[in-house]
């Protein structure tokens, strides 16, 4: 990911997102969407990643399915009940945030 | 290219032997991330994989570091979690309930000599499993935190608390042992139901 405070504060809610829109994922996939939605602009750190999905588990947002797929056994993430309300909240809560540095940051278009 | 059961089981090898992956279910996570992005590559599987593995080395050391810790974190957490429960406090008092009464019957002097030293032979069986369960070759990363705190803390009562018990009062007698006696019953509970039931409802427990 972008060394950059503001994304790293965001990998969970990424992860909540797209795991919302998916349904299920696995890690690697879960890093390709990223680069893809983002066209390579955003790129998750592998080595965050694993610790964020653990920490999702342990906390109840998230639950793991285990399927034999090519020859190993993948661990598939998805989100609890919890998790799916979970999620609405963080989104809201990250649109406000983006909402309120818009109006710090950007100069009103009335002012100039 | 596509990978064999055979180029799996090179890469499983070698985050044992060459990255230190010791548990099982923290290199089951890191073989299929790394087998999925070799799959995109083109080439020959034997000539790729040292290459690869090398590049890769940050993110296999960073993600075993970070599970072996959340491993840890999460077996404490249950382990605290079912000391400080409802469960808990209503076993302890049936323990003390028993314990009290045995003493009254039989005498301190005879609780002292054969009873007190249960809440250590208690959980013998459970670590023998346990013990076998960290050397077998499908070692999860939560088991040696859990076996290691739970006997931690019963080691206390061993080298410490049963030395107090035999010289303390029967009421501090009969709290002491009754909270080690309780949790040397509730380690099998802990283990068999709640961290095996974790495990149970994620479908982990086929790892």
């Amino acid at each position: 990911m972008k060394n950059s405070q503001l994304y790293k504060g965001s990998l969970n809610t990424i992860v909540m997102k797209l795991l919302e829109e998916n349904g299920r994922m696995y890690g690697y996939e879960i890093t390709q969407k990223v680069k893809d939605i983002t066209k390579g602009e955003l790129k998750i750190t592998e080595g965050a990643l694993y610790p964020a999905l653990h920490k999702l588990e342990a906390e109840g947002v998230l639950e793991v399915e285990v399927e034999n797929v090519d020859n190993r056994l993948r661990k598939y993430y998805k989100l609890t009940e919890k998790g799916t309300t979970e999620t609405v909240n963080r989104l809201t809560e990250l649109e406000d945030f983006i909402r309120n540095m818009q109006t710090l940051v950007q100069p009103k278009l009335d002012t100039i | 290219m596509k990978l064999s059961k055979e180029n799996i089981s090179q890469i499983d090898k070698a985050l044992f032997k060459k990255f230190g992956v010791y548990y099982y279910d923290v290199r089951l996570e890191i073989v299929d991330h790394l087998a999925s992005e070799l799959e995109q590559m083109e080439g020959d599987f034997e000539e790729i994989l040292p290459v690869f593995l090398n590049n890769k080395s940050d993110f296999i050391k960073e993600t075993n570091l970070q599970l072996n810790n959340a491993g840890s974190r999460w077996s404490k957490i249950v382990l605290f979690k079912n000391i400080f429960s409802i469960k808990y406090l209503l076993t302890f008092i049936v323990v003390v309930f028993f314990s009290y009464n045995l003493i009254s019957l039989k005498g301190k002097e005879w609780f002292l000599e054969y009873f007190d030293i249960m809440p250590i032979i208690l959980p013998a069986p459970i670590s023998i499993f346990l013990f076998y369960e960290i050397f077998s070759s499908k070692r999860k990363s939560y088991i040696l935190p859990f076996a290691g705190i739970t006997n931690t803390i019963l080691m206390t009562y061993l080298f410490i608390f049963i030395h107090i018990i035999r010289k303390a009062d029967v009421f501090y007698c009969v709290g002491i042992f009754s909270f080690f006696m309780t949790l040397a019953i509730a380690y099998y509970y802990i283990y068999f139901f709640s961290v095996r039931q974790h495990f149970k409802e994620n479908n982990l427990l086929k790892l």
